[in-house]
């Protein structure tokens, strides 16, 4: 009887009790079912590789249209809500207040909707697309944070209905993914100061306060401007005549071209160039289009060549339209002088977040571990303005140092200055190439193996004489 | 009393612990194992041999070819002395009774000098001949001689403290190049031609008379012990401390100029009685 009545009190408790564990296990469920809808295949694969760093997003990398990371998902099922991609460098984006409202700290990355339809599917992203969601990164990948280590980013996928969808379902897989992902921007100090020597068709770089080890510098590259296999004139100043002859001017010989004011020089930069005035029609050759003043600034615009003349009459021909006014310049390069040295492409580069120069520029590299290095290969008796750049182990170039100018000269060495001098000797062919060399070992181990060698036998002797003494 | 003797007490522990080592040595040299007393000591078949390892400041005396005019040398590596070092062995096997022993040496010694070339002088310009470059450049030398060697050791068996003088006298000889970071300097028009006609290389051999006048001193009896068991195990005889006076006086070349690459300079050394 107590046993029916104990029963009948369960049966009675299970639908309060039944309920609730339903519900439980219905969320239960309903959780693990969606996060089971996506899943990463495997680690994402990625055009731009780096030893450093697989996932690492370097300057160069966002900057390139190629850097693509591609992730492919497996969905079984299809989830109907949307699949999106959320970027933040503190969070995992699935709080609410993480995507929406003031103290939001996750951006949503724009993907085609219609990759995510498929069961399996790869979803690309272009580095450029992560690097420039981070706060302070502009289009251009310039990061103005002021951070000097590299940023950590989460690639979060999530999937759900809006914005607002409190419950997000986060696709994860083991190691898989999350991958360590960091956005570098910036290259590492250049070295305090250098110091630049004379040699012949080179220039000696030594660093004189390098950047510490622990900053991640992988090497230096050097600089030198004007361009190491450019052996034109220093500067670029108005390029006028150049862009005058290389106008299109008639056959015949150019006429007498307008005259373009002269550029005040001025190392900082100005206002705009003077449009330049066409070139006169002087008989009988057609004229050639004026260049524009270079004002304080670049370099005028030049004018268009005049037609040529036509018939065998050799007519004059026309004189060349007006040229456009010059963009004005930030910087006009000077002639470079040990004690006045502005290159304008060096000093471009030496700002905060700036490109290095153009590879043309470059005239020689250093190790990260070393303070001297050389510039080559130049010319003799021409005034290079040197500058040095640190880099980073995925190829972010820092600004660069200070330029200093010195010219490439003919060296002459201690033999040289001997016999310009009047000394006589040399010409000896009686050095051997062994003792060329600085190094003492060889010299140094034949003379303790002969020591050794006499020693040994000394001692034997004596013990031979000793024994046959005893004996 | 107890501060005099606190004094006191430590220097006469000292002086006790110097006295006994002293006399536990004294009694090892004296009291030898009764194989060691019997046995003499046996002349080498080789003779007399001695070892020397030597080093200096070496004072190349290039600058002296041009009387004054220029120094180069002086303007590229200094003034000051280059570090020499230098092996030596003497063979000594004829004994003059109440001089000492005679013999042939050989000496070989090496000296290395870098500084920074100069950017080549322009024609009119007397500021470019003091413009340091990057570039480093040499000279180095090898100083060799045979020299006859006499050593005065009869006195040192006179007094109390081993002191043996000598005197070298030979013929010496400097095999030197010249040259920059890259290789070899040269001098001439075609230097770069395969088969140059007026190209001088930066090498050469002098020579020249070598003297060297010093004194040894005989380590052996700051602690005989140590002497008696040295020459047991390792069958050497003697070790001295010496120093000399070395010229090399290596001026002329073989049928042609030479650079003077001689020096005047002191040695320092130590040198083993085989």
């Amino acid at each position: 009887m107590e046993r029916r009545t104990a029963l009948r009190r369960r049966l009675r408790l299970f639908p309060l009790l039944a309920w609730p564990i339903a519900f439980a296990f219905a969320l239960l469920l309903w959780g693990q079912t969606a996060s089971a809808q996506y899943a990463i295949a495997a680690k994402p694969t990625r055009t731009h590789t780096h030893d450093a760093g697989a996932y690492w997003i370097s300057k160069a990398d966002c900057k390139s249209t190629d850097d693509i990371f591609s992730f492919t998902f497996t969905a079984a099922p299809a989830d109907q809500r949307p699949f999106q991609v959320w970027i933040s460098e503190s969070s995992t984006c699935t709080a609410y207040t993480d995507r929406v409202g003031t103290a939001a700290v996750c951006k949503r990355l724009d993907i085609d909707p219609t990759t995510v339809a498929l069961k399996t599917f790869t979803l690309k992203i272009k580095s450029s697309q992560i690097a420039t969601l981070l706060n302070n990164v502009d289009a251009d990948c310039n990061d103005t944070s002021g951070l000097t280590s590299s940023r950590k980013v989460n690639v979060n996928f999530l999937f759900m209905a809006t914005p607002e969808d409190t419950m997000p379902a986060v696709v994860t897989n083991g190691g898989a993914f999350p991958i360590d992902l960091q956005v570098d921007l910036l290259g590492p100090s250049p070295p305090g100061d250098i110091v630049v020597t004379t040699s012949e068709g080179a220039l000696g770089v030594e660093l004189v306060d390098p950047p510490a080890s622990t900053t991640g510098v992988a090497g230096f590259n050097i600089y030198c401007d004007p361009p190491p296999d450019s052996l034109a004139g220093a500067g670029s100043g108005c390029a006028c005549a150049n862009i005058g002859a290389t106008s299109d001017a008639g056959v015949d010989d150019a006429g007498t071209s307008a005259d373009a004011t002269a550029a005040e020089v001025n190392p900082f930069g100005g206002s705009a160039g003077a449009t330049g005035v066409g070139g006169f029609a002087s008989p009988p050759p057609p004229g050639t289009g004026g260049c524009g003043g270079g004002g304080t600034a670049g370099a005028g615009g030049c004018g268009g060549g005049g037609t040529s003349g036509g018939g065998a009459g050799g007519t004059a021909g026309t004189g060349g339209t007006a040229g456009t006014a010059g963009a004005g310049g930030s910087c006009v390069d000077t002639e470079l002088t040990k004690d006045s040295c502005h290159s304008c492409t060096l000093e471009a580069a030496a700002k905060l977040g700036a490109d290095p120069p153009s590879a043309g520029y470059l005239c020689g590299t250093m190790a990260a571990n070393g303070t001297r290095g050389t510039a080559a290969v130049l010319a003799n008796d021409k005034v290079y303005a040197v500058a040095v750049a640190a880099f980073d182990a995925i190829g972010n170039e820092g600004p660069v140092s200070i330029a200093h100018c010195e010219t490439p000269a003919p060296v002459s060495d201690f033999y040289e200055q001997y016999r310009a001098a009047g000394g006589k000797g040399g010409g000896g062919c009686s050095v051997q190439p062994w003792m060329r060399t600085n190094s003492l070992v060889a010299p140094l181990a034949a003379a303790m193996a002969s020591l050794a060698l006499v020693l040994r036998r000394r001692r034997r002797a004596r013990r031979n004489a000793r024994g046959g003494e005893s004996s | 009393m107890s501060r005099r003797l606190a004094k006191i007490l430590p220097a006469l522990g000292a002086v006790a612990i110097l006295a006994a080592s002293a006399t536990a040595s004294a009694q090892s040299a004296v009291e030898p194992t009764w194989r060691r007393r019997t046995a003499k000591a046996a002349p080498s078949p080789l003779g007399n041999f001695t070892f020397e390892a030597r080093f200096g400041g070496y004072y190349p005396q290039v600058d002296e070819e041009l009387g004054g005019a220029a120094t180069p040398f002086g303007d590229v590596f200094g003034k000051g002395p280059q570090f020499y070092f230098g092996l030596e062995i003497d063979w000594l096997p004829i004994v003059i009774p109440y001089v000492g022993k005679l013999g042939p040496g050989f000496g070989w010694g090496y000296t290395t000098m870098n500084g920074k070339a100069k950017v080549e002088p322009v024609a009119g310009d007397t500021t470019t001949t003091t413009t340091e470059t990057s570039i480093s450049t040499g000279l180095s030398i090898h100083a060799m001689h045979a020299s006859v060697v006499l050593r005065i050791d009869e006195i040192s068996k006179r007094i109390v403290v081993p002191i043996v003088p000598y005197a070298k006298l030979g013929f010496g000889m400097g095999l030197w190049s010249a040259g920059v970071a890259g290789g070899g300097s040269k001098v001439g028009t075609d230097c770069t031609a395969t088969t140059p006609k007026d190209c001088v290389t930066g090498d050469g051999l002098s020579i020249g008379p070598h003297v060297g006048l010093g004194g040894m001193l005989g380590l052996n009896w700051l602690d005989r012990r140590s002497g008696s068991m040295a020459r047991e195990t390792t069958g050497v005889d003697q070790a001295y401390i010496f120093g000399e006076w070395m010229f090399d006086k290596l001026d002329s070349g073989v049928g042609k100029d030479a650079m003077h690459v001689g020096s005047s300079s002191w040695v320092l050394g130590i040198a083993l009685d085989l």
